[in-house]
């Protein structure tokens, strides 16, 4: 015997798959229209995981992003500064070795002097270089000039004193430029240009400076040094620019190494856009091919539920 | 000789059982689309007389007495009900499972941008941008903010999980929300079907008196047994009358005689006050408490689990779900808080005093300048009551986040620039145990638990379909049976009444014999 069928039994299953196929066509009619193949955490969700994830790393590239073009306009601005330093200490040399000429007299020297004391304030005032809102060599004291010019009871330059952090002390600024990698942003003062303090050490372009204006004026007061003295601190003078010109060059390559940086985090951004939207958008082709074979099947199942029912034999009595 | 009276009468049962057996086909007709309905069947059988035969053809000619109709035969699949009632159980089960854990899927849906996880984000960028200027006081302020809002997204989850859960369950110490939620509709609800069943069973005890079957109300039965079986796994004892003696593991629920109890839905610390009183063991009850009552009596004080299946179970046990996320999601509230406070109050921690210029201060009431706190009295973060310390919204709050840190304790007071604290809290982001980390976690958790609901349920769905396909296909009306029926007992109507009219024919022919 053959098994039963009852009209309600079939027409369930007919409606049933009718609804199916009414559900895959409104399903792939809401993706076309919002151009998304995930609009919520239910709708797959592991690939969801996926995009918070992704959404999440593209968050972090773009603050590293951020933070290297941060770091590369104030690497920028220190090594312009560094520059500068660098062609007024050429001068003060240039004016040493004229200095060391013998033939120069006294007025000649006084005259070299005061250009001298002109030059020592604006090094310095280019040392104290405030950078958005921050004083750039002063370590991570940020808030005050990092040299202060000391002067004597003649009000004459005596000494430029470091008032930033020392290079032993806590001196770095950091920004972050991929997953736990922090960059020194910053040099000290002292790494760059030394200082000289009168109660303290002497050292770099600052300790030269001071050391060669005090020649000077031992020259000029007949204080027991020489012309040959001057001479002498040449050397100093070179060594003191090749140290600034080395910071610089140091200060270059991490310019380029952020350079790098960036071109890997915009590939790595690349790769995770195309991840994102590859996982998250519709690919509209496709989809839409789908749309109309499910539209089609949509009919169908329509027709065979008119047909089906239209079929029995009440059509016969 | 054969009797004509008694062919008159053969004709004329077979007239009135075609009669009756198109009332059935017409019956069958005009409930092809009933829910529940069975197909009735007209079983026929030759009138048996049971007269001595002996050697007379006569005799054996008197023993056809015509056809009647001994009963009315209803579909049934009373063999599946049990199984099929089970799966029901199981299936409503299941479903309420994927409710519960779609539920929770909503409320961490973070695709749209305003969940947790973007303030997460919104926060680390807050912190970088401090870390690049410590000593601004916006970049401060947009920290604090930062904070705030995180605190603020991880209170509005966990308000939305608590809304969800009481709308469900209701909230296990307030009659007046339990009374509200979906525990304790779906409780009336299944009172209402025990009624039902009640006064089913009355009128089946009433009109079942012989050993036929009352069919429509057998249909009406078993519609509401099934209805009473998404509810839990309720046993049935079916009578010799039909009426159902229903009870639930091993409690009477229903019996011919009527409802033996309803149940109720009493707040977990009534069940507590219960126990104390009756020196049973405390358990500690804080969710609702499922009981059955008669006449304002409580006769069983709690059958959570008696309900181990079913929609009651699946929303009982909803409740293990809520529990286990939102005792993560406090963990993770106590995170924050644990990372970013220690960070803020450690020793060499320093933070910013503009008002003497720019200069660092120490941390000296460390207590006081916790970044995260709680907005009651109570000293455990959770997920509820995590808020941003109140000191820092003050007016210059700001200065009392502790960018500096200096290992050794030797400051620098004017070393504002430092920001080693702030890069230690940016630096958490990195650790293999992180925040994110532990919120991809619980994200993980509700997803695969909802993806292995989902297709749990969607299996247990294509079961039941597959058993309601097969019941339906043995009981229910099939449209060209029964018009096949219809033209069968029609002609046999039309060939009883030919009989009966040539039979009339003949008898006239006999009596005009004589003129």
């Amino acid at each position: 015997m053959v098994n039963r069928i009852t009209t309600s039994s079939i027409n369930s299953a007919l409606i049933q798959n009718m609804q199916q196929s009414y559900n895959k066509y409104a399903e792939l009619t809401e993706q076309i229209s919002s151009g998304n193949k995930i609009n919520s955490i239910l709708d797959d969700p592991y690939k969801s995981l996926d995009i918070i994830n992704t959404n999440r790393e593209l968050n972090k590239i773009e603050i590293w992003n951020d933070n290297i073009s941060a770091l590369t306009n104030e690497l920028n601005q220190t090594t312009d500064t560094i520059d500068l330093i660098i062609e007024k200490a050429q001068r003060v040399k240039d004016l040493a070795t004229s200095a060391s000429n013998e033939t120069f007299s006294s007025d000649r020297l006084n005259s070299i002097l005061e250009e001298v004391d002109i030059l020592i304030e604006s090094i310095v005032q280019s040392a104290n270089t405030n950078y958005n809102d921050n004083y750039i060599f002063g370590g991570t004291n940020t808030k005050i000039p990092p040299y202060e010019i000391q002067y004597d009871n003649n009000n004459e330059i005596i000494g430029i004193k470091y008032n930033g952090t020392n290079q032993d002390g806590e001196w770095e600024r950091q920004l972050e430029i991929s997953e736990g990698i922090f960059q020194t942003v910053n040099v000290t003062g002292t790494e760059a240009f030394g200082e000289a303090d009168i109660n303290g050490t002497s050292s770099g372009i600052m300790g030269d400076l001071i050391e060669f204006k005090n020649t000077l004026t031992n020259i000029i007061d007949n204080n027991g040094q020489n012309y040959s003295d001057i001479s002498k601190k040449l050397d100093d003078f070179t060594e003191s620019i090749n140290k600034m010109s080395g910071v610089n060059s140091k200060l270059g390559s991490i310019s380029n190494k952020l350079e790098m940086s960036a071109h890997s985090l915009d590939s790595t951004k690349l790769n995770l856009k195309s991840f994102l939207s590859e996982t998250q958008e519709v690919d509209l082709t496709e989809t839409i091919a789908e749309w109309y074979s499910s539209q089609y099947a949509y009919q169908a199942s329509m027709q065979v539920f008119t047909r089906f029912n239209s079929m029995s034999l009440l059509n016969y009595i | 000789m054969s009797n004509l009276f008694s062919t008159l009468h053969i004709s004329g049962t077979a007239l009135n059982v075609n009669q009756s057996a198109i009332n059935i086909v017409s019956n069958n007709i005009a409930n092809m689309n009933t829910e529940g309905y069975h197909k009735q069947k007209v079983n026929l059988a030759a009138v048996t007389v049971g007269l001595p035969v002996g050697n007379n053809v006569n005799s054996q000619i008197n023993t056809n007495a015509g056809v009647e109709i001994i009963s009315i035969e209803r579909y049934s699949t009373n063999f599946l009900n049990s199984y099929y009632n089970d799966q029901i159980s199981e299936q409503s089960y299941l479903n309420e499972q994927k409710n519960t854990m779609t539920n929770i899927a909503n409320v961490f849906d973070d695709l749209e941008g305003q969940g947790l996880d973007t303030a997460l984000q919104a926060f680390y960028e807050a912190i970088n941008n401090f870390s690049k200027s410590p000593n601004d006081l916006n970049a401060r302020r947009a920290f604090i903010e930062a904070a705030s809002a995180l605190a603020k997204s991880m209170n509005k989850i966990a308000k939305k999980m608590n809304d969800t859960e009481e709308s469900n369950v209701g909230d296990g110490t307030n009659q007046y929300s339990l009374n509200h939620s979906k525990i304790k509709t779906t409780a009336d609800s299944l009172n209402r079907s025990l009624d039902e069943l009640a006064s089913v069973n009355k009128m089946l005890a009433n009109s079942q008196t012989g050993s036929l079957e009352n069919n429509t109300l057998l249909d009406k039965r078993d519609l509401i047994l099934k209805e009473i079986s998404q509810y839990g796994d309720f046993k049935t004892e079916i009578q010799s009358d039909g009426s159902v003696k229903l009870s639930l593991g091993g409690i009477k629920v229903v019996s011919r005689e009527g409802v033996e109890g309803y149940f109720g839905v009493q707040t977990g610390l009534k069940y507590d006050e219960y126990c104390q009183n009756n020196g049973i063991k405390n358990t500690n009850e804080s969710n609702a408490v499922i009981t059955l009552e008669k006449d304002g009596e409580i006769l069983y004080q709690n059958i959570n689990e008696k309900f181990d299946t079913g929609l009651i179970g699946g929303i009982l046990d909803s409740e293990n779900s809520y529990e286990s996320i939102r005792a993560d999601l406090d963990n993770l509230a106590q995170e924050i808080a644990d990372t970013f406070n220690e960070i803020q109050t450690r020793e060499g921690a320093y933070y910013l005093e503009t008002n003497n210029g720019n200069t660092l201060l120490s941390n000296e009431n460390i207590e006081d300048y916790k970044i995260f706190t709680t907005n009651d009295s109570s000293s455990n973060i959770t997920a509820e009551n995590i808020s941003i310390n109140q000191v820092f919204q003050e007016e210059n709050g700001a200065e009392k986040l502790a960018a500096a840190y200096f290992p050794n304790n030797n400051p620098d007071i004017n070393a504002v620039g430092n920001s080693n604290n702030i890069t230690e809290m940016l630096n958490t982001r990195n650790q293999s145990d992180s925040i994110e980390k532990t919120y991809d976690e619980i994200l993980g958790k509700i997803t695969a638990a909802y993806e292995s609901k989902t297709n749990e349920s969607a299996m247990q769905d294509s079961v039941v379909q597959t058993l309601d396909n097969k019941i339906n296909e043995q009981t229910g009306v099939n449209l060209n049976e029964e018009l096949t029926d219809l033209i069968k007992f029609q002609n046999a109507f039309t060939a009883s009444a030919r009989v009966f009219s040539v039979c009339n024919n003949v008898l006239d022919t006999l009596v005009h014999l004589g003129e």
